[in-house]
């Protein structure tokens, strides 16, 4: 501990759990690892076995599993058995090993605050009563693929070292290490290497430290593993000699960063109901693990670790409003213009872009995808949410032209005949304008890309109907607050006609629920799916509609008690390990419990986002994509995605809180939901504009605390209640 | 055996020479045009990062060169599993439009004790085709004759339902020239 006082570990742990992942991020890298304190990582992934450990930075995963061996006096020590400790912080790993020979070992990995990469820090100290030679070797695979292409790994690398360290290089991609003190020894695939430039297979990068200990004596080795894509990596080839003399500060940078943000966010107190609160300061935590800002240009949230941790247009969607609930209105906006400043400007079929649409996924290089159905209708709803929490409306001003390019797209998909916005076919293209390059193809027959991308749900899916019904709605806010003199193009699209059709082309009175999909030609598709609940909460069906849906949803068919499912299990193609056509998905257990407090069911909403707060405190933190449909097992699963965090955040201060912002007009409404027998909560900080506004409600009444520089209106129900700049009042409730 | 799309007698049939030619020299013209149009709107770096990118894919499945002639088949190695990692319940192989029987065509991942013939593959016995390793493939009673062929593999995951294909072209090698 370096720097400061350590703040409560994440995760504690006295001896080796090798199968539990951990995760410590930086804004631009970050190591996963187990907590057996080795950087290896091994995960059923697609069903089969992969080991995700090693080094992540700039959306390029550096390093394979980075080994670590200690020989004392010849003889190999287990430092998976010998491990003592392990303090987990999102920022770092600290372990401490005691050896048989009596040498202790305290290992830190830190992702590097100011730059690319991971540090790796060893402290020996040798307790024994006789000297004794000890060799520390550290070995490390090369890895150099960007994250988003999934499961390759080039097998051709460039490699040299000198006195710098070890620079290796694949395609635009490179890879440095470097130590203090330098390393006895190196090698290559096992083999003693001088470091002269070698080009071709290569498996494994060596160091070797040899070192004499007497007793009492001590030794550190500090190691750091850095880069991504070459032409963003800053500081060139010297830049690990200087980031290894930093390693001191290494640790306390990191923390800092991480509680200076914590100390912006809100604070939640459920008395009645501490699993919620506890699960509320992890999901905190989540979310910020999944920030990132890997190069200039790139601002936002990672989706998810370990497979996809770079920029996923939907996955920040998701996760944006969480960000303005966190208080962290920069970082929503940065994001915000990062996503817009990749909005395709015109139709590009290789990038299976269309004009005015949003990105599908993001990573430096910058490499860009675009292609589903979805992503681009989330932001107008998005932007409206960033400019109620900040008041901010020259952002909309900014990106006027963008959301003009949004309406021409929205139009675009808009069926002419029956006014439905259709989904489906947006990759095809792709495959047409790929046919006739090259000598190797390859595709994905997935002939559809709504949220749920490996399952077919053509023409009309029920929640991208509710997703245009809120982005038009949306965009009409918005539209006051442009220019008025460059007005976007009018729209053909009718939020209210989507609205009915919602009501009754996807009635299913069989059901009492809603089909998921229609066909172009009008045929339902008849699957039971959590999605239609979308509509529930969007208060597009009446609310005994929305009641007989909710009633329907939590059915067992579709409701375990680790979260729902993606598809009924009496349906036909049910498959509890399919991705989206049975698995359990935590955010589908949030829709749930949105659409439960939607419809004032605040005792069931609070038992779905219970729910989800158990798989938080029993993931030490992190937060499962996905879960077999039979089984709370995770399957095909990234052990954090934003998914499975945001909407949780949003759901306890949108619903359970029942907190509305509009900055703009100094309002804060709030319609809180508390269950039946609680007799208190408060959160405290929530950011509105320019000031923080603390609530503390019981049964009835609602005492308001407010610092901001001017009056803040607070609405409940009824009453309305003006809170003085750095005052405070007592809002009555309706009981 | 059954035949796939682009089989002689497929949809490849007609569209010989000049017509092919044609789609391919409209093809690149196309190519060309969307990277002028990536440029001019996110930047030059936009296009290198996603001609990186697109190289990298091309290149990081199928090991060049590695389709050869052996004693009554052919073999190839791939690098890497084509765009979908982890394990796969069915996977198929077919040279030139013709599907290999599963019974014929046996698959070596990585470091795996023994090559696994594909009719042993199912959901219950998925193959994981590993990353940065090489896995190879054998079909036995492909004609070895050496000429360009087209080679396609379908896969299907365990987990997530989409048939996933990759195709290459190559110089079918004899048996003895050099790997």
């Amino acid at each position: 501990m370096t720097g400061g006082r350590d703040p409560p570990p994440l995760v504690r742990f006295d001896r080796a759990q090798p199968g539990v992942p951990l995760l410590v991020t930086g804004l631009s890298a970050a190591a996963i690892l187990s907590a057996d304190g080795s950087l290896r990582c091994p995960r059923e992934t697609r069903g089969g076995l992969i080991d995700w450990g090693g080094v992540y930075s700039q959306g390029v995963r550096l390093t394979g599993p980075w080994d670590l061996g200690i020989e004392v006096e010849g003889s190999p020590a287990d430092l998976s058995a010998s491990l003592r400790s392990l303090l987990a912080w999102r920022w770092a790993v600290r372990t401490r090993h005691l050896l048989a020979s009596g040498l202790e070992v305290e290992q830190t990995i830190v992702p590097l605050s100011e730059a690319p990469g991971v540090g790796r820090r060893l402290r020996l100290r040798h307790t024994g009563t006789s000297p004794v030679s000890v060799v520390v070797r550290s070995e490390v695979p090369p890895f150099l693929a960007p994250v988003l292409v999934e499961g390759l790994k080039p097998y051709e690398f460039e490699v040299d070292a000198g006195a710098s360290g070890v620079h290796c290089k694949s395609g635009a991609h490179v890879l440095g290490l470097a130590s203090a003190p330098g390393p006895s020894a190196r090698t290559l695939d096992g083999t003693e290497w001088s470091g002269e430039r070698r080009v071709g297979e290569i498996g494994r990068i060596g160091a070797r430290y040899e070192l004499a200990l007497t007793p009492g004596a001590a030794a550190r080795i500090d190691e750091v593993a850095w880069g991504g894509v070459a032409s963003a990596v800053p500081g060139g080839a010297g830049y690990g000699g200087i980031a290894v003399a930093a390693a001191d500060a290494w640790e306390a940078a990191g923390r800092r960063s991480w509680t200076t943000w914590l100390a912006g966010t809100p604070s939640l107190s459920f008395p009645s109901d501490p699993l919620l609160e506890q699960a509320y300061d992890l999901a905190r935590g989540a979310l910020r693990a999944l920030y990132t800002h890997p190069d200039p240009e790139i601002t936002g949230l990672v989706a998810g670790y370990p497979w996809y941790c770079a920029l996923w247009g939907r996955d920040l969607a998701w996760m944006l409003p969480a960000v303005l609930w966190m208080g962290d209105a920069d970082w929503a906006q940065e994001s915000l213009r990062t996503i817009f400043r990749y909005q395709a400007t015109r139709s590009i079929p290789l990038l299976a872009a269309e004009s005015g649409e949003l990105p599908m996924q993001l990573s430096p290089g910058p490499v860009f995808l675009f292609g589903t159905s979805d992503t681009t209708l989330y932001y107008p709803e998005v932007l409206r949410r960033f400019v109620g929490h900040t008041g901010r409306g020259e952002l909309v001003g900014e990106l006027w032209p963008h959301l003009g390019e949004v309406v021409r797209w929205i139009d675009g998909k808009v069926d002419p005949i029956d006014g439905l916005f259709t989904n489906g076919g947006e990759v095809l293209a792709l495959r047409d304008a790929a046919e006739g390059v090259g000598s190797v193809h390859y595709g994905i027959d997935a002939p559809d890309t709504t949220i749920w991308d490996s399952a077919d749900r053509r023409d009309h899916a029920v929640e991208l109907q509710v997703l245009v019904h809120d982005a038009r709605r949306a965009l009409a806010d918005l539209a006051a607050l442009g220019p008025a003199r460059e007005p976007w193009p009018a729209s053909r699209v009718d939020p209210a006609r989507i609205a009915e059709a919602v009501r009754t082309r996807y009635a299913w009175p069989e059901e009492r629920y809603l089909f998921d999909s229609l066909a172009r030609n009008g045929t339902p598709a008849r699957r039971l799916r959590p999605n239609a609940l979308r509509a529930v909460s969007a208060g597009l069906v009446d609310p005994d509609v929305g009641r007989a849906m909710v009633d329907r949803a939590l059915q067992p068919d579709l409701a375990t008690s680790w979260g729902l499912r993606t598809l009924s299990d009496r349906d036909p193609s049910y498959d509890p390990q399919a991705y989206h056509g049975g698995q359990v998905w935590t955010i589908a257990t949030a829709w749930a419990a949105d659409a439960a407090f939607a419809i004032g069911d605040a005792d069931r909403g609070v038992a779905l986002l219970r729910t989800i707060a158990a798989r938080l405190v029993e993931e030490n933190g992190l937060a499962n994509e996905c879960y077999r449909g039979d089984r709370p097992e995770p399957f095909d699963s990234c052990f954090l995605l934003g998914f499975s965090v945001a909407p949780f955040l949003g759901v306890l201060f949108e619903r359970l809180w029942g907190l509305t912002p509009d900055a703009s007009d100094g309002r804060l409404r709030v319609a809180p939901k508390f269950p039946a027998g609680w007799a208190t909560a408060s959160v405290r900080g929530v950011r509105i504009g320019a000031g923080r506004v603390d609530l503390t409600w019981t049964p009835g009444s609602l005492q308001v605390h407010w610092d901001g520089p001017a009056p803040l209106a607070v609405e409940a129900g009824t009453a309305r209640v003006r809170v003085e700049a750095g005052g405070s009042a007592i809002v009555p409730l309706g009981r | 055996m059954d035949s796939f799309p682009g089989a002689p007698g497929g949809y490849g049939a007609g569209r010989a020479g000049a017509v092919v030619r044609f789609a391919r020299f409209r093809a690149d013209l196309s190519l060309l045009r969307e990277g002028v149009d990536v440029a001019v709107g996110f930047g030059v770096r936009s296009l290198e990062g996603l001609g990186g990118v697109a190289e990298f894919l091309e290149h990081a499945v199928y090991e060049p060169r590695s389709f050869r002639a052996i004693d009554q088949g052919v073999t190839f190695t791939l690098r890497n599993p084509p765009l979908r990692m982890g394990a796969f319940g069915s996977i198929r192989v077919g040279v030139d439009g013709v599907w290999t029987p599963p019974s014929q065509v046996s698959v070596h991942p990585g470091d795996a004790p023994a090559p696994i013939p594909l009719d042993q593959v199912d959901r219950d016995r998925p193959v994981t085709l590993p990353i940065g390793l090489r896995t190879a493939f054998v079909l036995r009673g492909v004609d070895p004759t050496p000429r360009r062929a087209r080679v396609r593999l379908e896969l299907l995951s365990v987990a997530i339902p989409p048939l996933v294909w990759y195709e290459f072209e190559d110089e079918l090698r004899a048996a003895s020239s050099a790997p």
